[in-house]
C-alpha cells in the first residue's frame, strides 16, 4: 500500500461526501425525513453503497450511477404517491386506530401482529396509564404511535380556565 | 483456512478507539439528529468499518476514509453555522403547513405531501383538529413542528392572575 493509494481514498471519500450532500439536499426533508419505514431503507441504502466507493472496489462513475438511480426512484414514487390515491395505498402505509374511546380494538392489534403488553407500552411511553383516558390511539404510517385523550382527562388549557373564570362570581377585594 | 482472531480484536479495537475520539472531536452537533446529512453520515460511518474488520482494506486506508468523511462533515457544519448563505445552500428551510387554523394548501403541494401526513403528524403532537393550530411547520429534518392557538395552549402559571 502507497501513499498514493491513500491519498486517492482521501479524495473518493470528500468527493463521495460532497456528491452524497447534493443528493440528500435535492431529496429533500420529506424524502429523507422519517415519515416512512421505508424513506428509513432508502437513507440506509445510500450509507452503505459507500465504502466500495471510497476504497476503489467499483469505480466512481459505477458508484454515481447507482446512488442516483435510487434517488430518482424515490422521488418518482414520493411524487406518484403524492398525485394518485391508488399508488399511494399500494406504497404506503394507512393508520391503524388501536385504542378508540377507551376501548382497545383487539382485531386491529391483530392485524398489525401488535401485543396488547406493546400497546400498553407505548402508552406508558406517552404519559398514559389507563386506557380509560384515551380518545383514539392510532398506529401512524411511520410507526409511531400517537394519543388523542378525552376531553376530560386532558391537560388544561388557556380556554378552559377562561372559561371557568366566567362562570365563577367575582370575589370582592 | 487461517481465522486470524487476533487480527480482527486488534483491528476492531483499533478502529473502534479511532471511532470514539473522531466523533468526540466531532461533536455532538456534527453527528446528531440535526438533519438528514448527519444522519448519512452516521450511516457511511458505520459502513467503512467492516471492510477493515475483515481485512479486505488496509487499516491504514480505513482511517484515511473514515478521517476524510468525518473532517469533510466538520467543515460543512462550522460553515454552515457560521455562514447563513452556506445554511441555506445545504439544508432546506421550513415550510409553512398550517396557518391559523388552516391547510397551507400551496405549500403542502410544494413539499409533495398528502393532507394525510400532516393529519398523521398533528396527531402525534396530541392535536386532532387544524383550527386549534396556530401554525405548523415541515421542519428541515422532516417532522412537523405544531404550535397551538393561544387558547388552546396548556395554561401556564401567568394564566392563573385571571382568578386573582
Amino acid at each position: 500500500m502507497d501513499i498514493n493509494e491513500l491519498l486517492w481514498t482521501a479524495l473518493r471519500a470528500s468527493f463521495v461526501y460532497f456528491f452524497l450532500l447534493l443528493v440528500v439536499r435535492v431529496l429533500g426533508k420529506r424524502e429523507i425525513g422519517n415519515t416512512s419505514a421505508f424513506d428509513l431503507i432508502v437513507a440506509l441504502i445510500l450509507g452503505e453503497v459507500v465504502d466500495e466507493i471510497i476504497y476503489g472496489d467499483v469505480m466512481i462513475l459505477q458508484g454515481v450511477i447507482a446512488i442516483l438511480v435510487v434517488a430518482i426512484w424515490h422521488l418518482v414514487n414520493s411524487w406518484a404517491s403524492f398525485k394518485s390515491d391508488f399508488i399511494d395505498k399500494l406504497t404506503g402505509a394507512s393508520p391503524t386506530v388501536m385504542v378508540k374511546n377507551g376501548h382497545i380494538q383487539q382485531k386491529n392489534l391483530a392485524k398489525e401482529r401488535l401485543n396488547e403488553e406493546e400497546l400498553f407500552s407505548e402508552l406508558r411511553i406517552m404519559g398514559v396509564e389507563d386506557a380509560k383516558e384515551v380518545k383514539q390511539a392510532t398506529l401512524e404510517p411511520n410507526g409511531k404511535v400517537s394519543v388523542l385523550l378525552e376531553d376530560w382527562a386532558k391537560p388544561v388549557q388557556y380556554q378552559h380556565i377562561s372559561e371557568a373564570r366566567s362562570k365563577t362570581p367575582k370575589r370582592k377585594s | 483456512m487461517e481465522l486470524d482472531l487476533g487480527g480482527i480484536v486488534f483491528r476492531v479495537s483499533i478502529m473502534y478507539l479511532y471511532a470514539l475520539t473522531l466523533v468526540r472531536i466531532a461533536g455532538k452537533q456534527s453527528i446528531g439528529q440535526l438533519s438528514a446529512m448527519d444522519f448519512i453520515v452516521t450511516l457511511i460511518i458505520g459502513d467503512l468499518f467492516d471492510d477493515v474488520f475483515w481485512a479486505e482494506v488496509p487499516i491504514l486506508q480505513g482511517l484515511v476514509g473514515f478521517g476524510t468523511i468525518i473532517l469533510a462533515h466538520i467543515l460543512v457544519t462550522y460553515a454552515s453555522s457560521r455562514s447563513t448563505f452556506t445554511h441555506r445552500l445545504v439544508t432546506p428551510t421550513a415550510t409553512l403547513v398550517i396557518q391559523n387554523g388552516k391547510l397551507v394548501q400551496e405549500n403542502l403541494q410544494r413539499e409533495w405531501m398528502r393532507p394525510e401526513t400532516v393529519q398523521f403528524e398533528m396527531r402525534l403532537e396530541g392535536e386532532e383538529h387544524p383550527k386549534e393550530i396556530q401554525e405548523a411547520r415541515l421542519e428541515p429534518k422532516g417532522q412537523i413542528s405544531v404550535l397551538k392557538a393561544p387558547s388552546s395552549k396548556p395554561v401556564q402559571k401567568k394564566d392563573l392572575r385571571l382568578f386573582r
